[in-house]
């Protein structure tokens, strides 16, 4: 097995190895196979016909259906890229596929279907398999069957922590859902004689540590490449995640009861400079806000690099980017500009009201609009919303909106941060008089009430 | 009010301490579920009313105050849930500082993984018997399938509130010993599971300084009028000697949760 490694720029590394491309084995599709995508065509199509629109997901899930091996043939044969996490995947996926289409084609499930369907859909684009580089964002709880099937070349982990709890998983038991899936990953490569994958983790969040280092030991369970990309979200990791036991988690972790310690960063950022092996140090420069993409960033370079993009090819497309499926994006609702942001759970919440903050000239920052629903996809259960720091909102002018705002409101009432109830967000944007504050509104929603205002506001 | 602040006086004076003090046991440990919010509505009430509240975030490594006036535990992971246990048995053969500050008089809001912990002993996800504080007779092993939803509760009546309202998550199957008071009957929802010879579950436990409750929400954001009964309680004053707080946001949310029925 040989381990891989990258410089950054691309020159004598051991880029991912042909062999992994036999991993699985790669074979002409079948009949059924052919059926199943035709099926899946046949689908789309009358649902465009009917107006309900063909889905990012639905030729996945009849073919899927039709032929359940489907997604292990098309993805045979390529050399595949995941990411996943809680949150930032979307946009690290798109970094990362900004970066590697500098030096050819890449097929990508670019507008976040992160589950089975979603990247099967992505793959049935492209059936006589074409394209040899994907990169695709999965869920975390879909990352083990869908790698089951796709055996990426490279893992890009992100970060984990509470999210939708009423559908997903406590966060220890996702830690050890990757746990085994690595591990199995692990295990395939050396049964087929091929080079292992290799994980680039974020080596801040002591819960994506604990998966690739399941202990006891120091020994990642896959070659690592780990980079320190922050997780100022601590509430998930009060006790170590590999005994269990109460720790206080400082600037660096180390248990002291078990061997489970934070392990040396191979790419970091000092402010806003990405610095890397082999001496790499480049301002980052995105045009994307705040230290959430900052941190997107470090994780998509340093992957970049692995697959053999030096940094000086990645960065640039990466920093084009200015909007992700309508997060970011400036709109002007009837004549007051407004910026969209999705926040789905806590820690997003958090990064996203830090944003604000952080970005604020002298003075007040500018207002903001919130809206929170509670469909399936947002997970029913608003608890959460007492995690967030909302008292940071104290200075600025408040509006809350969406399905539960009347829970928010009762948050903001006990955070003492004086606010307005809008029956809708986007009227609440008409009432705010922006010319006499001079600052554009931040309108930052969950994902349902996000992607309803996406639609109206026709972004992206 | 002025007799109101008398009375809280009164409270502090009898009780060695003019501050209401909240303990916030292992807010990071059993946080997983916004339980935190229900240290932030007692203080912020008490703080509303003109009470100077102290709230004291104590760590599983720290040591456990015994002086305390309300105790908060809340909802968590199986980990989490075995790491709290362990940190509130004490060390050797002294009793729980928990047990000592209820056995004094305090008040102790336990939600989900804090029910579980008071018990006599409880199941976790893979099975294993851990034995609880035995503050509670009350017993938890595991339902057949996870009670995720809104769950709604008739309150026992002597408690004079009204319906309880949060959402459950949990696996845990808590049965009562024969003399443990259920907190509320459920309407709606698990609470602690089936129980035989009852036609409707019950949910949570309640003694005189104790509330279980398997509600999340905060429990206490979604029901104000439990907090004042643990504040009054506290303070050792009938409900209705604390001043009324005018937050209108808890009657709009009521008639939200109201209509999505």
């Amino acid at each position: 097995m040989e381990l891989a490694t990258g410089d950054g720029h691309g020159n004598n590394v051991q880029v991912l190895h042909r062999d992994r491309l036999q991993v699985g084995g790669v074979k002409a599709l079948g009949g059924r196979e052919w059926l199943a995508l035709l099926a899946g065509r046949a689908a789309a199509s009358a649902s465009r016909a009917t107006g309900r629109g063909a889905g990012a997901t639905l030729p996945g899930k009849v073919a899927g259906r039709v032929a359940p091996g489907l997604l292990a043939s098309l993805g045979a044969g390529r050399r595949i890229a995941v990411v996943s996490g809680t949150n930032g995947k979307t946009t690290t996926t798109r970094m990362l596929t900004a970066a590697l289409r500098s030096t050819g084609p890449v097929l990508s499930n670019e507008d976040g279907s992160n589950l089975a369907r979603g990247v099967l859909t992505a793959l049935m684009t492209d059936p006589r398999r074409r394209l040899a580089t994907c990169v695709f964002e999965v869920d975390e709880l879909a990352l083990d069957p869908v790698a089951g099937d796709i055996h990426p070349d490279l893992f890009v982990l992100c970060n984990l922590s509470r999210d939708q709890l009423d559908r997903m998983t406590e966060v220890r038991v996702l830690v050890g859902v990757w746990q085994q899936l690595l591990g199995r990953a692990a295990a395939e490569a050396e049964v087929s004689r091929v080079p292992a994958p290799v994980v680039v983790a974020n080596v801040d969040d002591p819960m994506v540590v604990a998966a690739v280092l399941p202990g006891p030991g120091s020994a990642p369970v896959l070659p690592v490449i780990w980079v320190s990309a922050g997780q100022p979200w601590s509430a998930d990791a009060a006790a170590c995640p590999r005994c269990s036991r109460p720790w206080d988690l400082g600037p660096r972790f180390a248990c002291r009861y078990c061997d489970f310690a934070q392990p040396e960063p191979t790419w970091h950022l000092a402010g806003d400079t990405l610095v890397g092996p082999q001496r790499i140090e480049r301002a980052l420069e995105l045009s994307l806000p705040g230290r959430a993409n900052r941190a997107n960033a470090v994780m998509a370079a340093a992957a970049a690099a692995q697959l053999g993009i030096p940094v000086d090819s990645a960065l640039p497309p990466m920093r084009r980017l200015d909007s992700i499926g309508g997060r970011y994006a400036s709109v002007d609702v009837a004549g007051v500009p407004v910026r969209l942001l999705l926040a789905k759970n806590p820690a997003g919440w958090q990064e996203m009201l830090a944003l604000g903050v952080e970005e604020a000239p002298p003075g007040p920052p500018g207002p903001v609009v919130l809206a929170l629903n509670a469909q399936g996809p947002d997970g029913k259960d608003t608890s959460w919303i007492w995690d967030v720091p909302f008292e940071q909102l104290a200075d600025r002018v408040v509006y809350v909106s969406g399905e539960r705002a009347e829970d928010l409101a009762v948050r903001l009432r006990y955070a003492e941060v004086a606010y307005t109830l809008a029956t809708d967000p986007l009227d609440a944007v008409s009432r705010i008089d922006t010319a006499a504050l001079g600052r554009r509104v931040d309108l930052l929603a969950n994902y349902t009430a996000f992607t309803a205002l996406c639609r109206r506001l026709a972004v992206p | 009010m002025p007799a109101i602040g008398g009375a809280l006086t009164v409270a502090g004076v009898r009780r060695g301490t003019s501050a209401l003090r909240i303990v916030s046991l292992f807010p990071s440990l059993l946080g997983t579920y916004g339980d935190g919010g229900n240290v932030l509505v007692l203080a912020q009430r008490a703080r509303w009313r003109g009470q100077r509240v102290d709230v004291v975030s104590v760590s599983a490594e720290d040591t456990i105050p015994t002086s305390g006036d309300i105790y908060v535990l809340g909802g968590g992971e199986d980990g989490s849930q075995l790491a709290a246990m362990s940190a509130l048995q004490g060390s050797g053969r002294e009793a729980s500082p928990l047990a000592v500050a209820v056995e004094q008089g305090a008040q102790l809001l336990a939600v989900c993984a804090g029910l579980q912990i008071l018990g006599e002993w409880f199941l976790d996800g893979s099975g294993t018997q851990t034995p609880g504080l035995g503050l509670l007779d009350l017993r938890t092993s595991r339902l057949g399938r996870r009670a995720v939803g809104e769950l709604l509760a008739d309150p026992e009546p002597s408690l004079a509130l009204p319906p309880l309202s949060g959402f459950e998550n949990h696996g845990g199957h808590t049965v009562l010993g024969s003399t443990t008071r259920p907190l509320a009957t459920v309407r709606r929802g698990v609470g602690n599971g089936p129980s035989s010879g009852r036609a409707r579950a019950s949910e949570g436990a309640v003694t005189d300084r104790i509330i279980g409750t398997y509600l999340h929400g905060p429990v206490l954001a979604r029901n104000p009028a439990l907090a004042d009964l643990i504040t009054a309680r506290a303070l050792g004053v009938a409900v209705g000697e604390l001043e009324p707080l005018d937050v209108a946001e808890h009657e709009a949310l009521r008639r939200r949760v109201n209509a999505d029925g």
